[in-house]
């Protein structure tokens, strides 16, 4: 997973104080993940880099009282989420209901075994044409679960990080997961892409 | 003796490390003796990888024209 650095008091004292170069390095760390998570919120380029800079005012306004001892990262991602929520005025219900669940259970006998196993995919994670699939497919994930996948696998944040940010317990982070996962995978094995 | 539907849930959620010793080392034999378990295990990994390695939709210059306007 990956780690980010806390910051400490003197750099955020720099920030506090507007010096250009604080205000900047934090800006260089952490624009490009939070406009990726934003992209995959479903928002457009234009969207996304215009809700980057909302959370980086934000951040500006409430560093006074910014408690260093958490991690800045965290609280980035964690306003872009309430930012893109409130834009989108909705809330992470996930419903307990879900197409793909049913979709899931259907590849397995009575028993759990497979009826339909999981095909080789190798060739298709491979080649030139994953990110065009991934793109077409991802836009068939609802955009909870696709934040939830991206903050995994693209940002490699860990459980207890990805909860906080989204606001979710550790077993609806899990369905989110499963269902993002579950449903790019049938999509990617539906493409014929990676078939031999 | 835990079923194939079983270890596809643990695997697609994220659940494996936070079952208990005894049940990882089930699932983990499982992992062994099950062909397609395990494809779905590594492929699950190596989609992980593979999204890291497609290139983001950001504009090259995004940092620069962010410290830009919050800076006015």
């Amino acid at each position: 997973m990956n780690s980010a650095p806390e910051i400490d008091d003197a750099f955020l004292d720099r920030v506090r104080l507007r010096e250009p170069e604080a205000v900047a390095q934090t800006v260089r760390e952490h624009a490009r993940p939070l406009f990726r998570a934003a992209r995959a919120m479903g928002f457009s380029p234009t969207e996304a880099e215009d809700l980057v800079q909302d959370v980086f005012v934000t951040f500006l306004e409430k560093v006074a009282g910014f408690e260093g001892r958490s991690l800045l990262r965290t609280w980035l991602f964690g306003v872009l989420h309430r930012k893109c929520m409130e834009r989108r005025r909705a809330a992470i219900v996930e419903s307990h209901l879900d197409p793909i669940d049913e979709v899931f259970e259907a590849r397995f006998d009575t028993k759990g075994s497979w009826i339909r196993p999981p095909q080789d995919l190798e060739r298709l994670l491979l080649s030139k044409e994953l990110g065009q699939a991934i793109d077409g497919c991802s836009a068939g994930l609802a955009a909870s679960q696709r934040e939830a996948f991206v903050l995994r696998e693209v940002e490699g944040l860990d459980t207890p990080e990805i909860c906080k940010i989204l606001g979710v317990s550790v077993t609806n982070l899990g369905v989110l997961l499963f269902r993002a996962r579950a449903r790019l995978r049938e999509c990617l094995e539906a493409s014929g892409l990676g078939r031999k | 003796m835990i079923s194939c539907r079983n270890i596809a849930r643990l695997v697609l959620s994220d659940q494996i490390d936070s079952q208990t010793w005894l049940k990882r080392m089930e699932i983990r034999m499982h992992l062994l003796m099950c062909r397609l378990c395990s494809r779905l295990f590594r492929q699950n990994k190596d989609l992980g990888e593979a999204v890291k390695r497609i290139p983001d939709s950001a504009p090259e210059d995004l940092e620069e024209r962010l410290i830009a306007r919050l800076s006015r």
